[in-house]
């Protein structure tokens, strides 16, 4: 401290004062390095001298600054300590010449002593000072150029400073940062967590190192690790400050966000495939199993996995299995499976496709097929029914003739023979027989073959019924036949054929009693259909006529072919077997429909369905004899 | 001779079934180290054995006897594999 003594700069705007004063100092061995009498002066010669410490007046008459105004120039500028040369103790003057942080005051008329303890605490004051600013210096140096983001927060946790990594890291510049809350240039939910930490640090304790998201001027977020360091003392009176060092792990972090991205989606994929997957050693034991896997055996994974599924010893990659998890349920699933690595070691990848809906679909198809296979040989069947029956049509027309002229002959010849003449008129008589029962056949053959044409009339369906009963009457109690009736009431007609009508029932009825030769019921229902679905699709209501017998039933391999034209189990003779296919071309041809079921044995019910024809409460008559 | 007891778990007697069932007569049948004594278990109708041995699936072949048990799943066609699966060598005898 001693070996350089102080160079001095005096101002003040009394010359005798400067020199008084510049003799006691060269007197005292400091060195005068200039002087000066008003502010301009002052202000051009101390840049030039660059003294230590500057004796300034604060009142400078005649000059444009006084010296408070000087010194701070002075001061700004140049980093030059100041003491004040005051003659008086004016409370305004202190106040301000407080504000430039001055050195010391000497008072006017100088004491040798006081000048030199003044001058002497000013400069150690200053050697101090110069080596906070030498370490800060440093300190500034580390500061601004380490790699790290450096941060300096101000008591209301503004940024007071920041570093060369931090601007080019977040792209802000000092100006739009500086005074700023640190808090708006963070994501909004990690500012309470920040604040607690930067609370937390102000008060001097420790805090951990946390993670925090930075929103960068170009709007990005840059994660940062932030350690809070210890907090600065800043000269003496200022605010604590909290000196913040973070590194930016953006980078890092969101590879590693990435990866477990990645992961999370091929994860979510696994589970959420639809095939079932399972992992399996080469014992075959369930290493891993997906949720739909799970499904397929209806199991869970903890039931599963550690349970042997066994060596898929599959040909090439693919084959079929077969899951059964009840007695009724069987998944028909095709096994997929790739070597693949699990934990290390040699693992296979086994996916399971439930097959078991597509191999229904399959079937079914072929059932349609074959359906429609059946369907086109029927098509095909009765086009070639259709050409037998006008060929047979054409045949029964040719024999009706000659049968008319036998016929004749044959009464004739009757009229002619003598009541002795027994035999031949026995046989005359089986003559006339076979010919009536030539020409039912060929009635019956035209019938089929070129069904007359309809005379439809609406008629109440109980009427027709009762029309052929009372026709039948006879045959039916001499058959020890009982009857039962039950017809819905009827509010509605059906527009038939009355007498191809008949010939259905007939037909029917007759059938119902050969089949019953030691008697039994015969049961008629007519009712109304009330099929929603019909009357929606537009199809109308109809009228069901169900008539069933007790009889003995027709063997299930037959009943597809009671309708086929010469179809008959009947003696020879008995039956033509054209009974019931004139039945059906007759419904056929009133746009009914008419089926059969049966059980040996038990019985047979033909069901009749003919469409409504109108509503008809007003036609219905009254048939009394039920 | 060795002699090995086999179990083959079949869901239902359909064609796949028999398919199987002559695959594995076949790799027996071609074997002449050993002999087989082959026991065929319809799951369908022996559910509870197919629980009790945890019959996950079907065809599954399952080596009894002699220890240690083992189980082939799928079908039987690829010999080697099924004989692979059975910790048997194709040819001699037991490996281990
Ligand atoms: N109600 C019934 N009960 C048992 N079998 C019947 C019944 N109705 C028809 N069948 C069987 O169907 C065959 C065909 O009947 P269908 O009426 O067409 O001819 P048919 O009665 O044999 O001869 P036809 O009626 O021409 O005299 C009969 O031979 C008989 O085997
Ligand atoms: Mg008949």
């Amino acid at each position: 401290m001693k070996k350089s003594k102080p160079k001095i700069f005096i101002v003040d705007d009394e010359a005798i004062i400067v020199s008084d004063l510049k003799c006691l100092l060269e007197s005292l061995k400091y060195n005068v390095v200039g002087t000066a009498l008003s502010s301009d002066e002052a202000l051009y010669k101390v840049r030039e001298a660059a003294p230590d410490v500057v004796l300034m007046d604060i009142v400078l008459i005649g000059s444009e600054m006084d010296g408070i105004e000087v010194s701070e120039v002075i001061k700004k500028e140049l980093d030059i300590s100041i003491i004040f040369l005051t003659g008086y103790a004016d409370d305004e003057f202190l106040n301000r010449a407080q504000e430039v942080n001055p050195f010391g005051y000497i008072l006017k008329p100088f004491q040798e002593l006081e000048v030199k303890a003044a001058i002497e605490i000013a400069f150690t004051k200053k050697k101090a000072e110069r080596k906070l600013v030498e370490s800060g210096r440093r300190y500034r140096l580390l500061f601004e150029n380490a790699p790290t983001i450096n941060i300096i927060i101000g008591n209301n946790l503004e940024f007071q400073e920041v570093n060369s990594t931090f601007i080019e890291t977040f792209g802000y510049s000092r100006t739009e940062i500086v005074g700023k809350p640190i808090l708006d240039f963070v994501v909004a939910k990690q500012k309470q967590l920040l604040t607690d930490q930067l609370n937390i640090a102000q008060m001097g304790q420790f805090t951990p190192e946390i993670d925090i998201d930075f929103i960068a001027k170009n709007g990005m977020i840059h994660t940062v690790l932030l350690a809070a360091g210890e907090k600065l003392l800043y000269k003496g009176g200022e605010p604590e400050s909290v000196i913040l060092i973070g590194m930016d792990f953006t980078e890092r972090k969101k590879s590693e966000e990435d990866l477990q991205h990645s992961e999370a989606r091929l994860y979510n994929i696994i589970q959420k495939n639809a095939d079932g997957i399972l992992i399996i050693d080469k014992k075959g034991e369930i290493c891993f199993v997906n949720p739909a896997a799970e499904r397929l055996f209806g199991l869970c994974a903890t039931d599963l996995i550690g349970d042997v599924f066994g060596y898929p010893a599959v040909n090439g990659d693919q084959t079929e299995i077969e899951i059964v998890r009840n007695e009724n349920e069987k998944i028909f699933v095709e096994l997929q499976v790739v070597e693949t690595e699990w934990d290390g070691e040699k693992h296979f990848l086994a996916s399971l496709r439930d097959t078991t809906a597509r191999k229904a679909a399959e079937k079914k198809l072929i059932t349609a097929y074959r359906e429609l296979k059946i369907t086109q040989e029927q098509l095909i069947q009765s086009e070639k029914l259709a050409a037998l029956g006008r060929f047979a049509s054409g045949v029964s027309h040719e024999l009706k003739n000659p049968l008319g002229i036998i016929l004749g002959g044959l009464e004739y010849l009757e009229r002619k023979i003598t009541p002795d003449d027994n035999d031949i008129s026995i046989t005359l008589e089986k003559m006339k027989k076979t010919i009536f029962r030539a020409d039912k056949i060929i009635k019956d053959i035209l019938k089929y073959s070129k069904p007359a044409e309809l005379r439809k009339k609406k008629i109440n369906p109980e009427e027709i019924i009762e029309e052929a009963l009372e026709l039948f009457k006879q045959k039916i109690s001499l058959n020890n036949i009982v009857l039962e009736k039950k017809y819905d009431e009827q509010d509605f007609t059906i527009e038939v054929d009355r007498n191809q009508m008949l010939q259905v029932l007939f037909n029917i009825l007759d059938n119902a009693i050969q089949a019953m030769p030691e008697g039994g019921s015969i049961k008629i229902n007519i009712s109304k259909e009330n099929d929603m679905i019909s009357r929606l699709i537009g199809g109308g209501e109809n009228c069901v006529i169900e008539i069933s017998d007790s009889g003995k039933g027709i063997p299930s391999k037959q009943l597809d072919q009671v309708f086929e034209p010469f179809f008959s189990t009947k003696k020879k003779g008995a039956g033509t077997g054209l009974g019931l296919a004139v039945v059906k071309t007759i419904i056929n041809n009133h746009k009914g429909e008419i089926s059969i079921s049966s059980k040996k044995g038990k019985g047979t019910k033909i069901t009749i369905t003919l469409p409504i024809n109108q509503r008809g409460k007003n036609e219905k008559k009254d048939f009394g004899n039920r | 001779m060795i002699k090995l007891k086999l179990t083959l778990y079949i869901s239902g007697q359909t064609q796949k079934s028999a398919h199987t069932v002559k695959q594995l007569k076949k790799i027996c049948d071609e074997d002449s180290q050993r002999t087989y004594d082959i026991e065929i278990i319809d799951v369908l109708k022996n559910p509870q054995i197919a629980e009790e041995k945890k019959i996950l699936a079907t065809p599954t072949l399952v080596r009894e006897l002699p220890l240690p048990l083992c189980r082939i799943i799928g079908d039987l066609s690829n010999k080697e594999k099924v004989l692979w699966g059975l910790n048997l060598t194709p040819i001699e005898t037991e490996r281990e």
